[in-house]
């Protein structure tokens, strides 16, 4: 298949070396036409004129054909690198492997492909917690590394199931953080697999008055939030007032009748103090 | 119903030529029979069967309509 480039630079060779490259030829295999060449100019560059080349060039056809999955949906070939393009190739496999239909768009981001396939009847590539996905996101994340001397990450959303759960983790993480600083006591959360458990780490990092650590073993682990002040030693003596708060709320109702000298509404300090 | 196999093994070993899979139906239950070289075999198997666990949960998204088992054996 015949190819022109017209490619335009500062001087003849540059434009010659960019078009052959763009037409992905050696330079013997090109057909070179100057259209204009380039001058320095004169003093301080004044009057300079850039060099414009026209190569032609016989390209072999492409050997890939567009990647087609599901039935006629195609997606746009913005990959920019190696990685990314067999990540989203072996994805699209996948996909069209177990009969889904849907739409794929991608993007890199430093070292991170992020893959996102948009349709409906998405379900049966998610599975039950996301276990499906994660398995195609795993499997992906090698391909991807494959030939990769640096570590690609993969980031893969399937129908917005990874978005819906990121603010859903968000949520609860920050709910449990509240709850850990409120009650003094540390609040241990769901089984969560390692990306899951990593946004909540994220997430109350920066939250005042807790941390957080991961405990058990997979697929079991799960993230405890424990309040700063309730750390170590203090956090059992914490939890001990918290289990004793029947012995220990005598004294404090009778400090709370004697302040507020209520006494219809003796029982509800009571109540309140044990919740 | 194996191509997906073939093409997820493929990807993952360093000899392609030598992935095959052998299909046996055995009623309600496909049983799909992978075998790669010999060196490759850790490459579909993965640290603590991580690797053929991901295989197997994909293998099973792609039988659901079905409504068979499968069961995929590295051999």
């Amino acid at each position: 298949m015949e190819k022109t480039v017209t490619k335009t630079a500062k001087t003849v060779e540059e434009a010659i070396s960019l078009a052959i490259e763009e037409l992905g030829v050696s330079e013997d295999e090109a057909v070179v036409e100057i259209m204009e060449e380039g001058t320095s100019g004169g003093f301080l560059g004044m009057g300079k004129k850039m060099a414009t080349v026209q190569v032609t060039a016989n390209v072999p056809e492409e050997e890939e054909e567009p990647v087609y999955y599901g039935d006629d949906e195609t997606f746009e070939g913005d990959a920019v690198s190696e990685a990314e393009d067999e990540a989203v190739a072996f994805v699209a496999e996948i996909l069209s492997g177990i009969g889904i239909h849907g739409k794929l768009d991608s993007y890199r981001e430093g070292e991170t492909i992020f893959i996102r396939v948009t349709g409906q009847d998405c379900g049966a590539a998610i599975g039950r917690h996301g276990e499906t996905l994660d398995a195609i996101s795993y499997l992906t994340s090698l391909v991807a590394n494959k030939h990769s001397e640096e570590h690609i990450r993969v980031s893969l959303d399937i129908g917005g199931y990874k978005k819906r759960r990121e603010i859903m983790l968000i949520s609860m993480a920050q709910k449990a953080a509240s709850r850990a600083a409120r009650s003094g006591r540390p609040v241990e959360l769901e089984a969560m697999n390692p990306s899951e458990r990593r946004i909540v780490h994220s997430t109350l990092q920066t939250f005042a008055g807790v941390t957080t650590h991961s405990e058990g073993e997979e697929p079991q682990r799960r993230v405890v939030v424990s309040p700063t002040r309730g750390n170590g030693p203090v956090q059992t003596s914490a939890s001990t007032f918290e289990d004793h708060a029947d012995t220990a709320s005598d004294d404090t109702d009778a400090d709370i009748l004697s302040d507020t000298t209520v006494i219809e509404t003796a029982n509800d300090p009571a109540n309140e103090s044990e919740e | 119903m194996s191509d997906l196999l073939v093409t997820m093994a493929k990807a993952l070993v360093t000899n392609p030529d030598a992935v095959t899979v052998k299909e046996i139906d055995r009623g309600s239950t496909v049983v799909l029979e992978l075998s790669v070289a010999p060196e490759d075999m850790g490459k579909v198997i993965g640290k603590g069967g991580k690797r053929a666990q991901a295989i197997r949960t994909i293998m099973k998204a792609k039988y659901l309509r079905t409504g068979k088992r499968v069961v995929v054996d590295i051999v």
